[in-house]
């Protein structure tokens, strides 16, 4: 045996790696193809519909066309309807919908941690006299409305 | 860990301080408790309520009337059968070989559980249900698909469920592995593969419809040396729901990604080189290595996924509208129909019905295999 220090070797094919720890040739070009066709997969769509939003009608119903400035011009028509004449139609539903994901995130956060801390740090016990009221409720309710006719209201 | 009580305080200088660390054990978790009271349990009873009864809307408040189980029967048994079970004459023969076989592995397994040793009660009878369930599911697949003629929500929900659920995994599981590499812009990946879950479903629906056209998507050059140009997809049960499968893996497919992801960068690298080092193939290593760290974390995503995946409604609405006919109609899109029809307890009752096979086939798969799972990985 030689005592010359090993060197990394030449990988003599395209499945071995060249250190462990790294991947082969053959590894390397299936895993970045994969990788740059499933990005296209995703974008793809994304990308469609904003330019989609940037054709004038006759090049959306006339086939497909691909690339701005190249196959159509691009025009501003629909980002006017929606964000300059129909200002006031877009910005409401846009609220309410931050309105919704903020308070509804903080709500979920704030009791769901208080819960799961009390869960997780205090003993409870179910006691029996609770549940047994909380079951009679449901029953009584559901006689009252179902049999009884009680009105909802 | 052990579950800790609060100290109770002694002293007799009892002030608010220590009323309020005394009674804090109620403060912290009532607001969870009424929360679920309102929005889950109310609502769950209100539904059952309605679910048998028989709402008319009149001029100033409806009429309500108590009817029994005759929703759930119209669904089943009545008028409404071939809506969501399908239509069904006679079974072929390949319908009853597979519905006897299924029927023997189960009474099988379930000998086998019992023969195992003292069976706990509960335990059993849980086992029973779900066998019940999945030889009913057996039988209403047998008798209506494999004997030529179409199944209803119940079916197409099942298919969108298993089918769906099933390629969302594979293909997720693959993106992970591939992106636990050691490869550059590893970050860039993930983030361009998480874009799709971030998008509402709506949209997700109408840019799929776009895409899918045959004259004027994208893929129409495609389709046209296909000789598929004037193929309506949306005209035909299969081509519709294969293509909301799509629709639907697009969307979910990042979730699944993301938290496999994460459970194959917690596997060690030590176990894996060592693996390697002794001349392991990359197969061989997934499935002795790899596999049984990540397959409690998977057990526990696919069961997330699909208790999501029964609720599928936004895409069969915006994409095909039920499909052809009623191709493509979820179990949830068809009570989503009857709620406008104005049909509240139809509506009601398909939704208990959809409650019930899905709370049946999720709690026998938690048990079943998450637990499992979990027992093995502890050992």
């Amino acid at each position: 045996m030689s005592s010359a220090p090993l060197q990394p070797t030449r990988p003599r094919r395209w499945t071995e790696p060249a250190r462990i720890g790294e991947m082969s040739p053959l590894g390397s070009i299936v895993t970045y193809s994969v990788l740059i066709f499933w990005s296209l997969f995703v974008l793809f769509p994304l990308y469609w519909v904003v330019i989609t939003s940037f054709k004038l009608p006759l090049d959306v119903n006339a086939g497909p066309v691909y690339l701005p400035f190249i196959d159509f011009t691009p025009d501003l028509h629909a980002w006017r309807d929606v964000l300059v004449t129909g200002l006031g139609d877009t910005t409401k539903p846009y609220v309410n919908s931050i309105i919704i994901a903020f308070f509804s995130t903080i709500f979920c956060v704030l009791i769901g941690s208080m819960a799961a801390y009390a869960l997780a740090r205090i003993e409870y016990r179910p006691r029996f006299g609770i549940i047994l009221l909380f079951v009679l409720c449901l029953i009584a309710s559901c006689i009252a409305v179902g049999v009884y006719g009680l009105d909802w209201r | 860990m052990a579950a800790q009580t609060l100290p109770v305080p002694r002293s007799r200088g009892a002030g608010l301080s220590e009323w309020f660390d005394r009674t804090s054990r109620h403060w912290f978790i009532w607001p969870a408790v009424i929360m679920i009271l309102i929005f889950s349990i109310f609502p769950l009873v209100a539904s059952l309520i309605l679910a048998m009864s028989r709402i008319r809307l009149r001029a100033g408040g409806f009429n309500i009337r108590f009817v029994g189980f005759d929703n759930f029967e119209k669904q089943l048994f009545g008028s409404e059968q071939f809506h969501f079970l399908g239509t069904f004459s006679n079974i072929s023969p390949l319908g009853w070989a597979v519905a006897i076989m299924v029927g023997l592995a189960l009474l099988y397994w379930l000998f086998a559980h019992i023969r195992r040793g003292k069976v706990w009660i509960p335990g059993l009878i849980g086992r029973i249900i779900t066998a019940a369930m999945i030889f009913g599911l057996t039988m209403l697949f047998a008798a209506t698909l494999l004997s030529g003629e179409q199944f209803g929500t119940l079916g197409v929900t099942l298919f969108y469920v298993g089918f769906g659920c099933g390629i969302q995994f594979l293909i997720g599981l693959g993106l992970a592995l591939v992106c636990a590499q050691p490869i550059r812009g590893r970050t860039f990946f993930r983030v361009v593969f998480f874009l799709p879950l971030m998008i509402t479903p709506i949209g997700i629906g109408y840019a799929f419809r776009m895409l899918a056209d045959t004259t004027k998507g994208p893929f129409s050059p495609v389709w046209q040396w296909a000789g598929l140009g004037n193929f309506a997809w949306a005209s035909d049960p299969w081509a519709a729901r294969i293509f909301i499968v799509i629709a639907d893996s697009w969307q979910w497919i990042p979730f699944i990604f993301v938290i496999l992801l994460a459970a194959l960068e917690n596997v060690p690298r030590d176990s894996v080189e060592a693996a390697h080092v002794d001349g392991a193939s990359g197969w061989l290593i997934f499935r002795e290595v790899t596999w049984p760290q990540i397959a409690p974390v998977a057990a526990t995503v696919m069961l997330i996924r699909v208790i999501e995946a029964f609720k599928l409604v936004d895409l069969p609405n915006i994409m095909t509208a039920g499909g052809p006919g009623i191709a493509t109609e979820s179990m949830t899109l068809q009570a989503f129909f009857a709620w406008r029809a104005p049909d509240f307890g139809q509506s009601a009752a398909i939704a208990y019905l959809l409650l019930f096979v899905t709370v049946v086939l999720c709690v026998s798969f938690f048990n079943l295999v998450v637990m499992k799972r979990r027992a093995a990985e502890a050992i």
